[in-house]
């Protein structure tokens, strides 16, 4: 079994009185292909928060490639190779296509101190350590500069990152917006786009925020075809969020399903779909009680109204 | 005409300055949305350190060419420098905390400079002036007609170190990775973290290059102006802030129209009429420009859309 890149444990966290997500426990491998769905509300999108460093956990640990992230920055958990899109669309707008993916390939720069060199002194220390955030803040100073001062190997630097840029608007089928504002692709496209740009920062793990939102049938079997591409080209972890049943069933081989903050099922397709309580989840327990099947009982912490008469 | 050219040829000279004092505000502004009031009294700080460095090199070497790049350079480094602080200590504390507080510790800061500078060092304490001294030696670089109009050596040499530092700019914003940095940061500070972007350095280095580009300005001043003072950062700082709201605040090539567009205007109230006018028509320019576009001349109104 390949090693384990993403790694959530236990994962909580609390909105003022809300828990909005308990107990999350999920492991994402190279090559994996795993959803997470659940209804509105249910902590999906809280729980990608929580991976990419949005949000605090309050309770559990998340580790990227066996670093403990807990509490880091976004960008630096972006740099252990975690990459995401959004659920509503969050391009930079008004930068052109190519733009969009050129910002995102940082990671092309040979910094004054090695990554590894600054990765290995944080695990020694545990996490954090002052002298790693040092280097790491010169290694960006210095690279900054440079891009400032227009050094030499700058310019050819350039050249290396548009000319990756490019290959992933080709990849994604959209060198003809190459030139294009953001925002006047077509919805479909600024999905797909969002995808490119993820792609940018050399991610070891995607994860893909209703990615086949507001797409049409047609573009949703494309996408699922690319989705799978995309694992075995650039050798990627996946985690989906999705509300389509067909797109997710098709293509994860693992299933987690939230309700009300809570893992409330987790497997394989077909077993997940049978779970009465997914079904309760999504169809309510009078949809159960209807066709004969057993009503389980609600998770513990959801406030369950009384059902209207 | 010979009238008219030469205060065109002022005004320009005016201009630049505030398009360079306006671009700090109008790039902080477009990462941070801070009116950083500060910014204007970095370039006060600018100026007295160049002050500084030439009275250190003496009147020998003050108007050399080395000397002349020591003082620029030495300014815009140290100001480089304080922007950093500023934006480390007093600012980024307060960056998600509500907008007012961050412009509460702009106008603090401002005053502890205009009037922290009025402290008892240097030879001339106070709010006097202090005479800058002649580093570009002036000398008529052109003359049209029989002195109808006249184009000093300084005019010159400072519409060239500012076009040349307002290229810089161009080329940093729009061509390379930091620019691009900055503009996405400046766009959706959150979405570009997610993207890798270290966000806090990108404002950072914001902070450097606009106070950098004040002290530049500071000292093209002192040239223009020869005489220099603590305040002088809370007026050319407020003239600068207009011209980049005439702009469209947020917007590079903006503050460079609207900081051209303001000096020529300054000019020619004072230059057909009396320089009594000359705020009074600045600020009605101001009133009249956003009543026509709200957004600036090169701002987008943000159309809501329902």
């Amino acid at each position: 079994m390949s090693e384990c890149l993403l790694q959530a444990s236990q994962v909580g966290i609390d909105f003022g009185g809300l828990r909005a997500l308990r107990g999350f426990d999920l492991e994402v491998r190279n090559g994996d292909l795993k959803g997470l769905i659940g209804p509105n509300g249910a902590g999906k999108t809280t729980a990608f928060n929580l991976l990419t460093g949005v949000y605090v956990p309050t309770h559990g640990e998340i580790r990227m490639c066996g670093e403990r992230v807990n509490g880091r920055p976004p960008h630096q958990i972006n740099h252990l190779g975690l990459a995401r899109t959004f659920q509503n669309i969050r391009l930079f707008r008004v930068l052109s296509a190519l733009d969009n993916v050129r910002v995102a390939c940082l990671s092309e720069a040979r910094p004054l101190f090695p990554r590894e060199r600054i990765a290995a002194l944080r695990r020694r220390a545990g996490g954090s350590s002052p002298v790693a955030s040092m280097m790491d803040a010169l290694n960006n100073y210095v690279d900054w500069w440079r891009a400032l001062l227009l050094t030499p190997g700058f310019q050819e630097e350039e050249q290396e990152i548009t000319r990756r840029a490019d290959e992933l608007l080709a990849v994604m089928g959209l060198s003809h917006r190459r030139n294009e504002e953001a925002r006047n692709l077509p919805y479909g496209e600024q999905r797909r786009l969002e995808i490119a740009r993820a792609l940018g920062t050399r991610p070891r793990v995607l994860l893909l925020d209703e990615p086949a939102a507001g797409m049409n049938t047609r573009e949703k079997a494309d996408l699922m075809v690319l989705i799978r591409q995309l694992r075995d080209q650039f050798s990627l972890g996946i985690l989906v969020i999705e509300h389509d049943m067909k797109l997710v069933m098709g293509i994860c081989e693992d299933i987690t399903v939230l309700d009300h903050g809570v893992t409330i099922a987790r497997g394989a397709p077909e077993g997940v779909r049978q779970d009465p309580k997914v079904i309760e989840a999504y169809l309510g327990d009078s949809y159960l009680a209807a066709h004969g099947m057993p009503v389980p009982p609600s998770p513990s912490n959801s406030t369950s109204e009384t059902p209207a008469p | 005409m010979s009238d008219f050219a030469q205060h065109l040829i002022n005004g320009v000279a005016a201009g630049t300055i505030y398009a360079l004092v306006a671009l700090g505000y109008t790039m902080v502004y477009g990462v941070l949305k801070l009116i950083n009031f500060a910014h204007g009294d970095v370039m006060m700080v600018g100026t007295f350190l160049g002050y500084g460095v030439a009275q250190k090199l003496g009147y020998e070497h003050q108007s050399s060419l080395w000397g002349v790049l020591a003082i620029f350079l030495a300014a815009m480094a140290a100001c480089a420098v304080m922007g950093f602080l500023m934006e480390r200590f007093a600012y980024r504390p307060l960056r998600d905390k509500p907008r007012l507080t961050a412009l509460i510790t702009a106008i603090g800061i401002s005053f502890t400079l205009s009037y922290g500078f009025q402290l008892d060092f240097g030879p001339l304490p106070g709010a006097a002036p202090r005479a800058f001294p002649e580093i570009i030696a002036p000398r008529e670089w052109l003359i049209i007609g029989d002195r109808a109009v006249v184009i000093w050596n300084w005019q010159v040499i400072s519409l060239a170190i500012a076009i040349g530092l307002m290229l810089i700019l161009q080329a940093l914003v729009y061509r390379t990775r930091f620019g691009r940095a900055m503009r996405a940061v400046s766009f959706d500070h959150r979405t570009a973290a997610l993207m890798g972007i270290p966000v806090d350095r990108i404002i950072a280095l914001t902070f450097m290059l606009g106070s950098a580009l004040a002290a530049g300005a500071g000292i093209l001043y002192a040239i223009k102006d020869t005489a220099i003072q603590p305040l002088m950062g809370l007026y050319v700082g407020l003239k600068a802030f207009v011209a980049a709201v005439i702009g469209g605040i947020g917007n590079v090539p903006g503050a460079v129209v609207g900081g051209l567009l303001l000096g020529l205007v300054e000019e020619f109230v004072v230059g057909y009429s009396s320089s009594s006018w000359r705020d009074a028509v600045a600020f009605g320019f101001l009133i009249v420009v956003l009543l026509v576009r709200p957004g600036g001349l090169f701002g987008r109104v943000a159309a809501e859309k329902v």
